[in-house]
């Protein structure tokens, strides 16, 4: 038989009020479930509420000894279609915007004159918007209308080879870059 | 004479000048919140180039060059984020709010589960508009204010918003779509409100509209968990969201017709509900070497669960009843005494009871809880 409360110290009648109403509750001395874990998010009150990201592609047509290659400021593999340029998919993840993947599937070839289709899917709550298509001239047209993400496009594929970007240089035989850009708003 | 729009949102008042077709369409967004002149005031100034906008907060460059379609959400989510920061007191929870016989419902539910079109019809069915997005609790009182923002509707329910208010969607709009509310229904007077409902809700394309209680804790660990403040607020956080869940009717609703669902939550915001109980968990006092709750670790019990903060880890944990027992048991005493005394109370044997406390014990370390 256990003591009277006047017999136990704060603590001991504390664990007793506790198992008393869990008690009478009907708790009883249940099979224990998982306990269930939320993250709370990281960000103070200044992470914004809807945030945008922008997303730049670009693409060359065959000209000029040019691969049909795909291009992105935010991709980390952004030249691993090299040479082919045909049914890529690619993936953003950990977006500022939210949270989540952006996921933008290309389908056909893009080459002068022609195109390639883009489907993306969006991570859940957020709009995809394309802000702004072009082709031209190289370099001059890097798209505008959001903020760049890290480096600016321009200054990546300014460099002959840089990430494995054939010479674009000779005169009259210049490929045709395509962009579009991608404004992601959650 | 200056004619430059000014608003106020709680606290916080500004006004609008430079390029006059952007004030004129930001001055129109912002029709519903309260218009008045006075100091101080924070300006706000809109640039143009083209196609594109600049927006200045007191000379300040807050967004560069964006292209005028996307201006009126940008504008309202910058306007919200001061708000707010302006009310640095008050605990701002992630819901839309109605007010229906002058008490609050929330509508939570995480990004994209469709609380603006919930809102939305809500408002087109009677309901009075409080706010969209981000609601703010006044901590000693646990009321609530009105910030009648524009409704910020997304792509995918553009159009069930327009078919559910009766409204056409104008082609030209802005991404995403920035609706003043008092183009629905009415809105809720100025003063605070108090909170009779939560809803948790989550919109299920085709789905029937289902209605069930949710258990505090969890609408708590959820609300917790889709906030922005929890980590500013720390243990007040917990606190104050868990005495407005324990006051409120908690609900889960799911539903593929917003409309559908408004009738049915007029009726559960009428109906009588049993207030929640609310029992703080001290810190672990014992002088002796046994299990420990670990002290960065504040916590509650809500209804028979507890709910353990975790801000340095920032997790926000829910135990069941049982194991919530354990939790509060573990305060230093020796495990022995402390499962001979859950073996008496419950009449199982003790080695059962030092069974569940070693699996308790196992759990609560694995989330780095207890100190052992």
């Amino acid at each position: 038989m256990g003591m009277g409360d006047e017999e136990l110290d704060e603590a001991s009648k504390s664990r007793r009020r506790i198992l008393q109403a869990a008690a009478a509750a009907g708790v009883g001395a249940a099979v224990l479930g998982a306990p269930k874990v939320s993250v709370v998010p990281a960000y103070g009150l200044t992470n914004s509420v809807v945030t945008d990201q922008c997303f730049y592609f670009a693409w060359e047509d065959g000209n000029g000894g040019g691969a049909n290659d795909f291009w992105s400021t935010t991709d980390t593999n952004a030249d691993s279609t090299s040479g082919s340029g045909t049914n890529v998919t690619y993936t953003w993840n950990n977006l500022t915007s939210g949270g989540g993947s952006l996921v933008i599937n290309v389908t056909g070839s893009p080459s002068s004159g022609g195109g390639a289709n883009f489907s993306p899917t969006e991570p859940p709550g957020c709009m995809l918007t394309v802000m702004s298509g072009t082709g031209g001239s190289p370099y001059s047209n890097a798209p505008t209308g959001c903020t760049a993400v890290g480096s600016a496009l321009a200054g990546t594929y300014s460099a002959a080879a840089a990430n494995g970007f054939p010479n674009t240089n000779t005169p009259g035989n210049i490929p045709t870059l395509y962009f579009v850009s991608f404004d992601l708003s959650c | 004479m200056n004619d430059e729009p000014t608003f106020r949102c709680g606290g916080y008042t500004f006004s609008l000048s430079g390029h006059q077709e952007s004030v004129e369409a930001m001055a129109e967004l912002m029709v519903d919140l309260s218009c008045e002149s006075g100091s101080p005031r924070t300006q706000w100034h809109f640039s143009c180039h083209g196609s594109l906008r600049t927006v200045r907060i007191d000379g300040e460059v807050i967004l560069s060059e964006l292209p005028s379609r996307l201006m009126p959400a940008q504008v309202v989510s910058l306007l919200t984020r001061q708000v707010l920061d302006h009310e640095s007191t008050l605990l701002h929870i992630h819901a839309a709010a109605v007010v229906e016989n002058d008490q609050a419902m929330f509508v939570a539910g995480t990004s994209g589960a469709g609380k603006s079109t919930l809102c939305a019809a809500l408002v087109s069915s009677g309901w009075a508009y409080l706010t969209d997005e981000i609601v703010s609790v006044h901590p000693a009182t646990l009321e609530v204010s009105s910030f009648p923002k524009p409704i910020s509707v997304k792509k995918y329910a553009i159009g069930a918003v327009g078919r559910i208010a009766q409204i056409d969607v104008p082609p030209e709009r802005s991404a995403p779509w920035m609706v003043p509310a008092s183009t629905l229904g009415q809105l809720a007077a100025a003063n605070r409100h108090d909170v009779r409902t939560i809803v948790s809700y989550q919109f299920r394309q085709g789905g029937d509209s289902v209605l069930e209680p949710l258990h505090r804790a969890t609408m708590v660990r959820e609300l917790m968990a889709d906030g922005q403040d929890a980590l500013r607020m720390g243990e007040q956080a917990l606190l104050v969201t868990s005495q407005l869940a324990a006051r409120a009717n908690c609900l889960s609703a799911t539903s593929g017709d917003a409309a559908e669902l408004s009738t049915l939550l007029r009726d559960a915001h009428d109906d009588a509900y049993p207030l929640g109980s609310l029992t703080p968990i001290g810190p672990a006092d014992s002088a002796g070497a046994g299990p420990r709750r670990s002290e960065r670790a504040s916590s509650l019990i809500l209804d028979g669960r507890a709910l353990i903060f975790d801000a340095a880890a920032g997790q926000i944990i829910e135990l069941d009843e049982a194991t919530t027992t354990w939790w509060a048991l573990f305060d230093g005493s020796p495990l022995d005494a402390v499962a001979g005394e859950h073996a008496e109370a419950f009449a199982v044997s003790s080695s059962r009871s030092r069974h569940l406390a070693h699996r308790a014990i196992d759990r609560l370390q694995a989330l780095d809880l207890l100190v052992v």
